[in-house]
């Protein structure tokens, strides 16, 4: 009976709560987090475009769609620092709100293809048989497609705009998460907390949601890191080629496709938004790359 | 041996790049090479009877002539591939041609009458799906061919080998100058039957100075001297290639400019914004062309949808377009503000001044519509373009003005189909003829025939038996006053259209390409280049 109380409590009473201590996997992941420099520094620059992300129209100094045809195309200055665009809009304010749209495109896409990734491949998983195999085929129809190519074609039908981007990224990347996450439940649903719960009298949707969906939330927490950049620079491609955002907002992809023309005689214009993109890109990655090192309980004791 | 193999490889990548990052040195082994940048090629054929763009048709009439030709900037008419300017009836409906002897096609055939009679019947049969039909669909019978009701051109009639008649349904005076455009280009009729699909990718056989030696349509399309080319004389000298090739670029356009300035490309067009650098540069201000062209551009409403159903509305917009401000600002007035839908130098045009930016009268202007409290509308483009900044500048004086409007950003095939069927609200349009042809603006764009292909919406009987009844008019000063009539009606008292700018043609010229100007429309389709 005592293996069902708390831990810490035990400890206590058999008198080694000094020598023993439980943390738990995400306490653990989170400590092997932050021996490494470069996921922090990761981490950091994440949280600073977030926070452009949210507090974006609290700092920009200038409306970021309003132009003054009278300043084009200037360089930085005290006025206007990353300075202005073909049509003389603040290239720093529009840097900040095109941040706030593609982090945006780059989360949400990524949660709605998290969302169906995980319940396709937690119901193949876990039911097998005839839907796994309905599934498994659907998957690999869907992953057979060039990815860029299959989602233009879905946003030529769809046309531009936001809320377009985000169906077309989430009905294509899901089948990743899916994949991932089938073999997970395969090998969960016939471990031994789940035998004992269906023993317990526990049904289908609750060892689902309450067993292997919660045991399944590192690899979850690792894929969106890690896709998020994917769909950002999927977002910057249908923006580059003026399927994203509809003018005059401004996003990431379409100050370089709009900076494109004038790489020679503005440099500064494609520069920032650009370097933004690179860097947020890298964060996603080097973050992701560490936060599955941590997650990963075989490497617990590295 | 570490640091040689290092060197080794960087040697081999400044090499790699050297050989394919540039093009090959402008010493072209013997032989005199005219070399243009742009877009060529990018349609995936080069066959004009299926396009209207300038990249098509430009190199296709370096292979394939027009019956008349005209002199570039002038737009001078004189006979090409007849003997003489073709003669009318006195009905002004029949005219007779006689083609000059022993003309030959590149394949060796000798043009006659039978080829004509069968590039024309090409033009309208359905199956050719020929999008210039328009130029010349009064001929009589081409809309019984166009509806599949007849397989032939009942208004084309063979007379011999060399002479033939063109009776049209309607006189049209400018019918002639219509034929010298390089869309309707005579082709051999055994050669074109033969190729079928492949016309106009390695097939394009013609009378022109150049024949077709190669096409790639993602890198180059090349052309070779003709040197049995001897019919095209101008001003009594006999015209002819003065360069042994000429290779049409496929290239991004910050390319070409890289490509033009170390000496690789001899032309290519310039964008409005490059143009001011380059104008600002001395070592290239000479490089830099600007000649004045017919194209305009002006904001289209679309007359049948709401709120531009409303003539009040569409004249409101005239306040609120500010092109004054944008020639000046934005062009930096290498594009000049156009206040009237005919340019400068085609019949009908006259000296208006156009209207002032004025938010205030346009807000009272939309309150007198039933809209005090403003309207909204979509604006639609295709690609990054000039349109595209200039709805943007656009968008933001119309804000002033009460005009709340969103761009609708799509793609070229989306745009075509949405634009083609009528569904376009507003949109900045440019049109242009290719001689000084009011008909081309009044009729080709503003016809009740074009009110959904143009997503104009504009339909009005009386406004098109006006057009139709200028066509006849020989007389200047009455041709002057009609079109004139027309004009103001489109632009001042119906706001069918709002007047934006005129498009000149800007691009970069090396000063070693000489004889620009000559007897073709393309300005450089004889030029040559110094020793």
């Amino acid at each position: 009976m005592i293996l069902f109380r708390n831990r810490t409590k035990l400890y206590e009473e058999v008198g080694m709560a000094d020598v023993l201590r439980d943390t738990g996997l995400y306490k653990d992941a989170w400590r092997r987090l932050k021996r490494s420099p470069a996921a922090l520094v990761a981490m950091g620059f994440i949280g600073f475009v977030v926070f452009l992300a949210i507090f974006g129209p609290y700092l920009t100094p200038h409306d970021p769609n309003l132009g003054n045809l009278m300043v084009r195309l200037k360089p930085p200055s005290a006025t206007h620092w990353f300075g202005t665009d073909q049509l003389g809009r603040d290239v720093f304010s529009r840097v900040i709100a095109g941040t706030r749209i593609s982090l945006f495109i780059g989360v949400v896409a990524e949660l709605i293809a998290l969302t169906i990734g995980v319940i396709m491949g937690t119901i193949a998983g876990f039911f097998g048989g005839w839907v796994d195999k309905l599934i498994s085929r659907l998957i690999e129809i869907l992953s057979s497609f060039p990815f860029l190519l299959f989602a233009l074609a879905i946003m030529m039908v769809l046309g531009p705009g936001i809320i377009n981007i985000f169906i077309a990224i989430g009905l294509l990347s899901w089948t990743n998460v899916a994949r991932l996450i089938r073999g997970q439940v395969m090998r969960l649903k016939t471990s031994e907390y789940v035998m004992a719960a269906r023993a317990a009298g526990a049904n289908e949707l609750s060892i689902i949601f309450k067993h292997l969906i919660p045991n399944c939330m590192s690899t979850i927490i690792v894929i969106l890191t890690m896709d998020i950049p994917g769909a950002i620079m999927t977002e910057t491609f249908f923006s580059y080629i003026g399927m994203g955002v509809r003018p005059p907002h401004a996003s990431w992809g379409k100050m370089l496709s709009e900076s494109r023309m004038y790489m020679r005689t503005a440099p500064t214009y494609s520069i920032f938004s650009g370097l933004l993109l690179m860097l947020t890109v890298l964060a996603f990655n080097t973050f992701g790359d560490a936060l599955r090192d941590a997650l990963d309980p075989r490497l617990k004791n590295k | 041996m570490k640091k040689f193999l290092m060197l080794s490889l960087v040697g081999l990548l400044l090499l790699s790049l050297l050989a394919g990052g540039v093009l090959s040195s402008p010493v072209y082994a013997g032989e005199k090479i005219l070399r243009r940048g742009g877009d060529f090629g990018a349609d995936g054929h080069i066959d004009a009877m299926k396009s209207t763009f300038g990249r098509v048709s430009m190199p296709y009439r370096h292979v394939v002539e027009p019956l008349m030709g005209q002199r570039p900037f002038t737009y001078e008419m004189y006979p090409l591939l007849v003997v003489d300017i073709p003669t009318v009836s006195d009905d002004g409906l029949t005219y007779s041609f006689e083609l000059k002897r022993g003309i030959k096609f590149s394949d060796g055939q000798e043009l006659t009458s039978a080829d004509v009679e069968y590039t024309f019947n090409t033009f309208f049969d359905p199956a050719t799906n020929c999008l210039n039909t328009w130029m010349i669909d009064f001929i009589l019978g081409a809309k019984e061919m166009m509806e599949g009701k007849a397989d032939s051109l009942a208004g084309f009639k063979v007379i011999d080998d060399y002479r033939f008649e063109i009776t049209l349904e309607s006189p049209y005076a400018a019918f002639p100058r219509a034929l010298a455009n390089d869309y309707l280009g005579i082709v051999p009729k055994g050669a074109h039957s033969a190729a079928g699909d492949r016309w106009g990718i390695d097939i394009l056989v013609g009378t022109g100075p150049y024949t077709l030696e190669s096409f790639d349509p993602t890198t180059k399309i090349v052309f070779a001297a003709n040197p049995n080319y001897n019919h095209n004389v101008y001003n009594g000298r006999t015209l002819k290639a003065r360069v042994d090739k000429v290779e049409f670029y496929n290239m991004d356009e910050n390319t070409r400019y890289l490509e033009f300035e170390v000496g690789n490309l001899d032309h290519t067009p310039l964008d409005l914004t490059m143009a001011q650098e380059y104008l600002n540069r001395p070592e290239y201000a000479e490089n830099v062309q600007i000649e004045n062209g017919l194209s305009q551009m002006f904001f289209v409403m679309n007359n049948s949808m709401k709120p531009f159903d409303n003539v009040k509305v569409r004249e409101a917009v005239a306040y609120a377009f500010d092109n004054t401000k944008i020639a000046e600002i934005f062009f930096m007035n290498l594009w000049p503000v156009a206040n009237t839908i005919l340019p400068e130098g085609v019949p009908g045009h006259d000296d208006f001044a156009g209207y002032e930016y004025n938010p205030e009268k346009a807000k009272q202007l939309l309150a007198e519509a039933g809209y005090p409290n403003g309207i909204e509308f979509e604006m639609t483009v295709s690609g990054t373009g000039i349109a595209y900044h200039l709805l943007q500048i656009m968008q933001q004086d119309f804000a002033e003005c009460n005009m709340f409007t969103t761009i609708d950003q799509v793609e070229s095939g989306v745009w075509f189909d949405k634009r083609s069927t009528g569904n376009v609200q507003s949109f900045l349009g440019t049109w242009g003829p290719s001689f000084p042809n009011p008909d081309t603006f009044l009729y080709g764009f503003f016809h009740s025939s074009s009110a959904d292909f143009l997503s104009t919406g504009h339909r009005n009987p009386e406004y098109d038996a006006k057009v139709m009844a200028a066509r006849a008019i020989t007389d200047p000063d009455e041709a002057q006053a009609v079109y004139n009539e027309l004009e103001r009606y489109l632009s001042r008292e119906a706001f069918v259209a709002i007047p934006g700018f005129n498009q000149p043609s800007v691009f970069l010229l090396q000063s070693r390409v000489t004889d620009v100007v000559d007897g073709a429309q393309d300005g450089l389709l004889f030029a040559g280049l110094a020793d």
